[in-house]
């Protein structure tokens, strides 16, 4: 029971009761909720936690890619947390991401170990990991909301996308079960394929399910914004691999691929071009995950264990862009109202060190090298430039995109005071550690992606790639 | 006792229960008024549960309902808080003068009524015309098959166009909550596992809370426009 996924579930939601009781300190509750996830991410780094735990009348198991998903979900979590105490007075952030946290772990260990529906082996659903996540992504909506007077959009949309994907992945279930069997049936293999598909690109926010992307990072607090982007995104993802890996039928079908690396293809694109056209940072921010979501789908699309391995670098060097801009950005809104260009003029010289969050962030997140972005994306387009020059163009463009989008605002962070009275703020040493020690990271994964390298081979060893 | 009103209002005819379901589901799209659109609601839940009782033991369609009706309070407490979605200062409103028209029974429709109406009518016929041409393999009995079907994409269908068509978030929650609903008609006759019962339930019960919040929001930003 110890070395099965049990500590994976229960630290965080000991932590969420825990945060709740101790509401009052909000120091204290804020180190709980950091400690908790990172005390998980170090049991499942020291311990394979591949005992199978009984878990509402089936077993949750823990294989070697999710298992280092959740270490990186847990430790992301866990600097997420240490923004938010320095950015935010909130303590109802804490449990509910918490137990969100929690429900997103159960959803990982719940996926399917293997569904071998064409062989006549029994059909074993992934309908407990489909309820399971979609009640962490319900879950966030009340950080993401945070309290403020009549934004909703944003998160409404997001609400949608994910409430419309339980049916779907549900019923394609059930249909893959009918097909298990009756084998012949192809039309039930084509509607599951179709359905399993469907929901996939609704719950990764693939264009043109992005609508919630760019609202929910333009109205929700920054680190919020990048708990849904940096964690449920990413589960998302690594629920994708999990179903594509599982199911014969989706791995064996190049179609599938066909369809993610166009579906990647249009996303990026489309994420680039619309980030050049925002004046908004969080907007911005928005579109520029959207570019990162396009650019591992198109990797992951070649249908290759290589782009694999490219994808995994693209989802986990997001993290630190993400991070670094949304800490950025919470930063910079304790004074201004929004994210708008004119609203963060003149930020370099108001608050110095949530300007660089904020560049450094941006330019991570649009892949420019020497920053982590930068490892990830040169990996995909070797990989898209393998296959089709046109896609690895693409590519190209959406990071041209973002850049450009960025180097619009620069000019009004930059613009100097015209009142020689304003002093810049002065941040508080944790806040200056945390923007500097995601800065170095940044910097080291940017020049150094290899010390990926050993975690990202394992995890690629035990996903199915046919060829 | 109680087991014999069950089964009595289990042996309610398919049809009747079915046309009821179909009207419930419409008015959710009709109608703009916070009060009866929560009754709908909760008269959705309750057919629901109804249809339930020819496919799966009544205890699970109890449980069905019931997680229904649960939902129900907290959208009525949400929404009386917020003072039914108007800004406070309508409570406070003198008595209209005597020269000022008299309103019509039909005011309670809200405004564009006739649309809705229309695009529920649509939306039926639709789903009807499809889950009789189609229906579902869900029982071995067909007609049985065809009243869940033609239920599950009714509800479903016009649970989506709730979502799309509207900006307020009790509404798109409403609609929210009729896609799962209407999904369940189907897959609870399909998949009766109380574990997955349960986690649907849940999944309701945190869509409901998380409705009843950005409905909070929603209205606190008018009422600090209309001070």
């Amino acid at each position: 029971m110890i070395f099965s996924p049990l500590p994976l579930i229960a630290l965080p939601l000991i932590a969420a009761v825990l945060t709740a009781l101790l509401r009052r300190w909000g120091s204290f509750s804020a180190l709980i909720a950091a400690l908790f996830p990172a005390a998980a991410a170090l049991i499942a780094i020291l311990y394979p936690l591949n005992s199978p735990l009984p878990f509402l009348g089936r077993d949750l198991y823990l294989t070697t890619p999710d298992r280092y998903a959740l270490i990186y979900l847990y430790l992301v979590a866990s600097a997420t947390f240490l923004g938010v105490w320095r950015t935010t007075a909130r303590w109802t952030y804490y449990p509910v991401a918490l137990a969100a946290l929690a429900s997103i772990a159960a959803a990982l260990g719940a996926r399917p170990i293997i569904v071998e529906v064409v062989g006549g082996r029994p059909f074993d659903p992934f309908n407990y990991a489909v309820l399971l996540f979609a009640i962490g992504a319900v879950l966030t909506i009340f950080p993401l909301q945070g309290g403020q007077p009549g934004v909703t959009v944003g998160m409404l949309r997001y609400l949608t996308f994910i409430v419309i994907g339980v049916p779907v992945f549900l019923a394609s279930a059930w249909i893959l079960d009918q097909y298990s069997q009756s084998p012949d049936a192809v039309n039930l293999a084509q509607t599951a394929t179709a359905l399993l598909l469907f929901g996939l690109l609704l719950w990764l926010a693939v264009v043109p399910f992005h609508s919630w992307l760019p609202g929910v990072a333009s109205e929700s607090p920054p680190l919020s914004s990048a708990f849904v982007l940096g964690i449920v995104n990413v589960a998302a993802f690594f629920l994708m691999l999990d179903l594509v890996s599982g199911i014969r039928l989706l791995n064996e079908n190049p179609l599938v691929f066909d369809v993610l690396r166009l579906a990647g293809v249009i996303t990026a694109l489309v994420g680039g071009a619309l980030a050049f056209a925002q004046r908004d940072f969080g907007r911005i921010m928005g579109y520029a995950v959207l570019a990162d979501i396009g650019v591992a789908l198109v990797a992951y699309g070649t249908h290759t264990t290589a782009g694999l391995s490219a994808a995994l670098f693209v989802i986990f060097l997001r993290t630190f862009g993400l991070g670094l801009m949304s800490m950025g950005l919470a930063l910079a809104r304790t004074e201004a109202p929004d994210d708008t260009f004119v609203s963060l003029t003149s930020l370099a010289w108001r608050r110095p060190w949530a300007a660089v969050g904020l560049i450094v962030g941006a330019f991570s997140l649009a892949g420019v090298p020497p920053l982590a972005g930068f490892a990830g994306r040169w990996g995909a387009l070797q990989q898209a430039a393998g296959s089709d020059l046109g896609t690895s163009l693409a590519l190209v463009l959406s990071s041209i995109g973002v850049v450009a989008g960025m180097l619009r605002g620069l000019q009004y962070i930059l613009r100097p005071i015209d009142d020689p009275n304003i002093q810049p703020a002065r941040e508080s040493t944790l806040t200056i550690a945390l923007i500097v020690g995601a800065l170095v990271l940044c910097v080291i994964f940017g020049l150094f992606p290899d010390l990926l390298s050993p975690v990202i081979r394992h995890m690629t060893a035990s996903y199915v790639i046919v060829p | 006792m109680n087991v014999d009103i069950a089964k009595t209002i289990a042996a309610l005819p398919g049809t009747a229960v079915l046309i009821g379901l179909l009207i419930a589901a419409a008015l959710l799209v009709i109608l703009v008024n916070w009060r009866l659109l929560i009754l709908a609601l909760g008269a959705q839940y309750i057919l629901i549960g109804l249809m339930l009782t020819r496919v799966v033991p009544i205890e699970l369609a109890a449980v069905k309902a019931l997680v229904g009706i649960m939902i129900c309070p907290v959208l009525y407490i949400t929404a009386r808080r917020v003072n039914w979605g108007r800004p406070e200062e309508d409570e406070t409103e003198e008595e209209p003068p005597a020269d000022r028209p008299r309103r019509r029974w039909w005011h309670i429709l809200g405004a564009g009524w006739p649309v809705r109406l229309i695009v529920a009518v649509l939306a039926l016929a639709i789903s009807i015309g499809l889950a009789s041409r189609s229906p579902l393999p869900i029982v071995a009995d067909q007609a049985a098959s065809r009243d869940l079907t033609t239920g599950a994409f009714s509800v479903m269908l016009l649970g989506l166009i709730n979502a799309a068509l509207s900006e307020n978030p009790l509404k798109v929650g409403l609609g929210l909550l009729s896609i799962l609903a209407g999904f369940e008609l189907f897959y609870t006759a399909v998949e009766p596992t109380l574990t997955i019962v349960g986690l649907l339930g849940l999944t309701n019960l945190f869509l409901a809370l998380a409705i009843s919040y950005l409905t909070t929001a929603w209205a606190s930003r008018r009422s600090e426009v209309s001070a």
